[in-house]
């Protein structure tokens, strides 16, 4: 039988899915980010559908409930996310620097020149 | 000597152009930069005679000042001065800021609005809470850390070459100073405040004392 927790994980799978296709097909999204979030999808999907498989995992690493696994797994991986976001936005904060103060630069030099 | 005036500027229409004219009378070179105005305070800028150099987007106070103060490195000042687009600032105490740089042969002078201006009372708390901290933290004897309103040398903008990006400039100008033991002076300068709801906040306020904690953290 599944449970309500596992109904609202199989949406939020189908949907990060769903979305990934449809960045895609707006192609905002590469054919790479559109095959990486859809694995991260099926990853979210396959643990929700069939949470037994990781059963195996609980005892050898100390928790209690499977479900204790999975929000300690959930956390781990939304740190390494935001993380790997921070890194990013801090190098294109970089050069947005760079180019908004080059073209400050380089517009005053042109019009000095004309 | 080459003395070049940087005035970083958003949405400043209405005064910037007698800024920049009564600028012009006490230095050689006037730099306004111009950080992505809506209005049309860079033509205003430019058509009294000044050096506009434009932001393509909004990127605040710090940033801008900073992208000025390059140019004016660039373009060979001996002397930088800074002061507000919106005219708070009197142009006329550019030569006693300039003045005191030199004879004192010191590396920065900070106007201080503290002693002749009529400040509103939560700038004063701000302030006082600002500057405690500059004193403790970095060991600088400043009563105004905010003030926008400073004389240096080419050699100390080597020094002082600030990364902040927002109000926060003014007190990272501060930290710098104590860092590089540069030789600093304080003097009254005269202010008029035209808009309360312009400049620092009580946010900005806490923001800046963040950043201050944090600076002192990492030195």
């Amino acid at each position: 039988m599944i449970t309500g927790i596992q109904v609202l994980g199989i949406l939020f799978a189908l949907g990060i899915i769903y979305l990934s296709y449809l960045f895609y097909r707006k192609k905002d999204f590469s054919a790479a980010d559109f095959a990486v979030w859809a694995f991260i999808g099926l990853a979210v999907l396959v643990p929700v559908l069939f949470s037994e498989s990781l059963m195996f995992l609980v005892e050898p690493l100390t928790f209690y409930r499977l479900f204790d696994l999975l929000t300690a797994g959930g956390f781990i991986i939304l740190f390494a996310v935001v993380f790997r976001m921070y890194g990013i936005a801090r190098k294109n904060e970089r050069s947005i620097d760079g180019i908004v103060r080059a073209l400050a630069l380089r517009e005053e030099k042109h019009k000095s020149k004309r | 000597m080459h003395t070049i005036a940087v005035i970083p500027e958003f949405n400043e229409e209405r005064s910037i152009g007698k800024v920049v004219r009564e600028t012009r009378k006490y230095v050689d070179r006037v730099i306004v930069s111009d950080d992505g105005s809506k209005d049309r305070s860079g033509e205003e800028a430019e058509k009294n005679g000044a050096l506009v150099l434009r932001h393509i987007i909004n990127m605040g106070k710090g940033f801008s000042m900073r992208t000025g103060c390059d140019k004016a490195f660039l373009m060979g000042a001996d002397f930088i001065v800074t002061l507000d687009g919106d005219g708070q600032h009197a142009p006329g105490d550019i030569p006693k800021l300039v003045g005191t740089l030199r004879k004192e042969k010191l590396d920065i002078v900070l106007g201080s609005r503290y002693l002749k201006t009529e400040m509103p009372v939560t700038k004063q708390l701000g302030n006082w809470l600002l500057s405690s901290a500059s004193r403790i933290f970095f060991g600088v004897d400043v009563k105004d850390t905010q003030c926008g309103f400073k004389a240096f040398t080419r050699q100390a903008y080597g020094k002082i070459r600030w990364d902040s990006r927002n109000y926060s400039v003014e007190s990272e100008i501060i930290m710098r100073t104590g860092k590089e033991k540069l030789k600093y002076k304080e003097i009254p300068i005269r202010t008029i405040y035209q808009d309360k709801f312009k400049g620092t906040t009580i946010i900005d306020g806490a923001r800046i004392f963040f950043r201050m904690l944090w600076w002192r953290m990492a030195k």
